[in-house]
């Protein structure tokens, strides 16, 4: 008699659970996602867990993962000189470069919104890196450093100072992919700021001119706290194109001099790819996909606490 | 502070909005610009603040003109319609914000901020956030922030009509109140009519870049030098209506004389065409059918309760009367308005210009 209820229990149990299943497939919305799902199923959640998988074994030169290695391959990465010292450095450059983007970025979109005659080429010409490539641009830059033909070193030449080669000097590259990572991402920045300038009210301009605050404090005083939340939504986006900063570095130095510019994102490709260290490059992954999650918690968890939301 | 404007004209790309306006605001007047939506109001008052530049003409400061002076050297404050009131500070930061540059010592400025408060009965929410006041409050901090820079003169720009009606009128008497406590010269813009008679000491109507008037609040209404201020000022507006005077002293309404609706004139009037202005409150029925009166059709009735407006049709031109009581009369019944006998009330305008006449009408009270 007990047994029979229970059974009965269980059989309708299952029947509810059948039918929940049921209606999650008759949801519209499901088969609307379907395609996301999947295109984000193929191209990220399975090499991602490929990717941790494959952090674990140790691989053959096809890059097939061979033999069970624990954590073999991090361990060997925490005692690499290279890599910490690759790890460092990135730390460095994702700052030196979020930073300068945002501060280049404000400086520019506080010009464009003077009242100027032909502001309008302007504010075109500083948006103008969103539609270039981060091959072409890399390639232009490589041009301008060129040191026998460069526009740079031409301009040393003519003001009479030495002619330095800046891409064969550790500092120098590093300046070079610092330069034309923040020339990349200004184009956005400045959009994204402009947009945000302008969405304050003159009104409180007027209030600030009125009392005798100067231009630089008004841009102090409202409009860096007006647009906080862009601010911050903008340099979380820069940290992590920081991190994962590629092609200006494959173009321009190729990771040198002295692995300079060997930043984590480049370092896995060498890894991977020319090295045929699968594992360890795996390892790396893992590695800068936990830094950036790590980075961004503590930026949204003491940064977003600074920030005033309308 | 007196403030002086001569012959200023300001043009912007594709209008002109200002012309040749000249006026002398006295020193701790109450001074208020009306007009329509568009005339230039605001553009006027900032112009005095130096947040516009004129075309032409000067600006003076108690006989220093300042025309090409940026704001913060002109030693005025204003009040913005929206409170622009910074989000991210708090109420006492946001007071303190007006007065931070000046050469004060931190515990004056405190005490200026302190005292602000004090003025617009805030002191309790000094820590506030704008966010979590009520529009009211909101307007009164932005008062105060006004206020405690203690600059011989402040504007403000319809600082009152985001609020409600209620609310409107309280704050119509605080300023009123600050302005009295004070004493500081207060140009204040409005495009409400009631505010205007309410709160200024001298009003001045501003319309198709020009200024239409300039006087205290009861010649404007007793004494529109047009028709454009008779109807701005006053509600329901002034009745007017095209009249035909003949040469023995009667008038018909309607642009022709009709001899059967003839009512005699209570004074002597040259024969013509002219625009009668007559005010609702002084064309009221007649209790019994008289000689000087209107035949009229009640087209509406409105009861306001302690006032009744009935809208008529007379001879084709609309009416509205204005009793000071409560009035039973039924939609398309008919009524005789009484033409009011004291030259007074009546209002006669040049049919062809608008512009009010005087001579040959006595001036009934000036
Ligand atoms: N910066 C500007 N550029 C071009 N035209 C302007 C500018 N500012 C104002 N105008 C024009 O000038 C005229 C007067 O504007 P203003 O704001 O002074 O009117 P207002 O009397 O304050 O009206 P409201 O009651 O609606 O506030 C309007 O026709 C307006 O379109
Ligand atoms: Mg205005």
């Amino acid at each position: 008699m007990e047994a029979d209820k229970t059974l009965k229990r269980t059989v309708a149990a299952s029947q509810q659970t059948v039918r929940a299943h049921l209606r999650i497939v008759r949801q519209p919305a499901v088969w609307f996602l379907l395609p996301s799902v999947l295109i984000l199923c193929v191209f990220v959640f399975y090499p991602m867990g490929k990717t941790i998988y494959n952090s674990f074994f140790a691989a053959n030169v096809r890059g097939e993962a061979v033999k069970f290695v624990g954590w073999a391959n991090y361990r060997t990465l925490f005692k690499d000189p290279l890599f910490l010292k690759s790890l460092s450095e990135t730390f460095v450059f994702v700052l030196v470069f979020a930073v300068l983007t945002l501060l280049i970025g404000i400086v520019l979109a506080r010009l464009a919104t003077l009242k100027l005659r032909r502001m309008k080429v302007f504010r075109t010409a500083f948006a103008g890196t969103m539609g270039t490539s981060a091959a072409a641009a890399a390639i232009l830059w490589l041009f301008l450093f060129n040191p026998s033909v460069g526009m740079v070193h031409l301009m040393l030449k003519a003001i009479g100072l030495p002619n330095v080669n800046l891409l064969v000097t550790p500092l120098g590259a590093q300046i070079v992919v610092i330069l034309t990572s923040v020339w990349m991402a200004l184009g956005f920045a400045f959009l994204i700021l402009l947009s945000a300038f302008q969405n304050v009210a003159p009104e409180y301009y007027e209030v600030a001119a009125i009392a005798g605050w100067s231009d630089w404090q008004q841009t102090l005083k409202i409009t860096v706290p007006m647009i906080s939340p862009t601010l911050f939504f903008l340099f979380v986006i820069e940290v992590i194109d920081g991190f994962k900063m590629f092609a200006q570095i494959d173009l321009i130095t190729g990771g040198g001099p002295d692995n300079a510019t060997n930043f984590l994102a480049y370092k896995i490709y060498l890894d991977a790819f020319v090295f045929h260290h699968v594992g360890i490059a795996s390892a790396e992954s893992v590695i800068l996909t936990v830094l950036i999650i790590f980075v961004t918690w503590i930026q949204f968890h003491y940064t977003e606490r600074k920030v005033y939301y309308a | 502070m007196s403030i002086r404007l001569t012959n200023v004209s300001k043009g912007f790309e594709h209008t002109q909005v200002l012309s040749d306006i000249s006026v002398t605001i006295a020193p701790g007047e109450f001074f208020v610009m009306v007009g329509p939506s568009g005339s230039g109001k605001s553009t006027l008052l900032r112009i005095i603040a130096g947040l516009t530049s004129v075309t032409a003409g000067q600006i003076y400061f108690d006989e220093r003109e300042v025309t090409a002076l940026p704001p913060k050297e002109r030693n005025l404050s204003m009040v913005f319609q929206n409170y622009a009131l910074l989000p991210f500070m708090n109420v006492a930061q946001n007071v303190r914000f007006g007065l931070d540059n000046q050469q004060l010592s931190a515990n004056e400025k405190n005490k200026r901020v302190d005292w602000a408060l004090d003025l617009v009965h805030l002191s309790g929410l000094r820590d506030r956030k704008p966010k979590a006041l009520s529009g009211g409050q909101q307007q009164r901090v932005s008062l105060a922030r006004a206020l405690a820079a203690k600059t011989p003169l402040v504007l403000m720009d319809e600082p009152l009509s985001n609020l409600d009606a209620q609310l409107r009128a309280e704050m119509r008497a605080e300023i009123i109140r600050l302005h009295r406590e004070i004493g500081m010269t207060l140009i204040y813009v409005t495009h409400d009519q009631v505010e205007a008679m309410t709160m200024g000491d001298r009003i001045l109507v501003l319309d198709a870049e020009q200024i239409q008037q300039l006087g205290t609040p009861l010649e404007l209404y007793n004494h529109p030098a047009n028709e454009f201020v008779a109807k701005f000022i006053g509600t329901p507006e002034m009745n007017i209506v095209p009249i035909t005077v003949n040469e023995h002293n009667q008038f018909s309404l309607g642009t022709e004389f009709a001899a059967q609706q003839a009512v005699p004139v209570p004074f002597a009037l040259p024969a013509g065409h002219y625009h009668l202005g007559i005010r609702p409150e002084q064309l009221v029925p007649l209790a019994a059918a008289g000689t000087a009166a209107l035949p009229a059709t009640v087209a509406d009735v409105q009861q306001l309760g302690n006032d009744t407006l009935i809208f008529s049709d007379c001879n084709g031109q609309q009416l509205v009367s204005r009793i000071p009581q409560q009035f039973e009369v039924a939609v398309g019944s008919r009524l005789q308005l009484a033409v009011p006998p004291q030259k007074g009330a009546w209002h006669l305008f040049d049919a062809q210009t608008g512009a009010a006449i005087k001579e040959g009408v006595a001036d009934g009270g000036r």
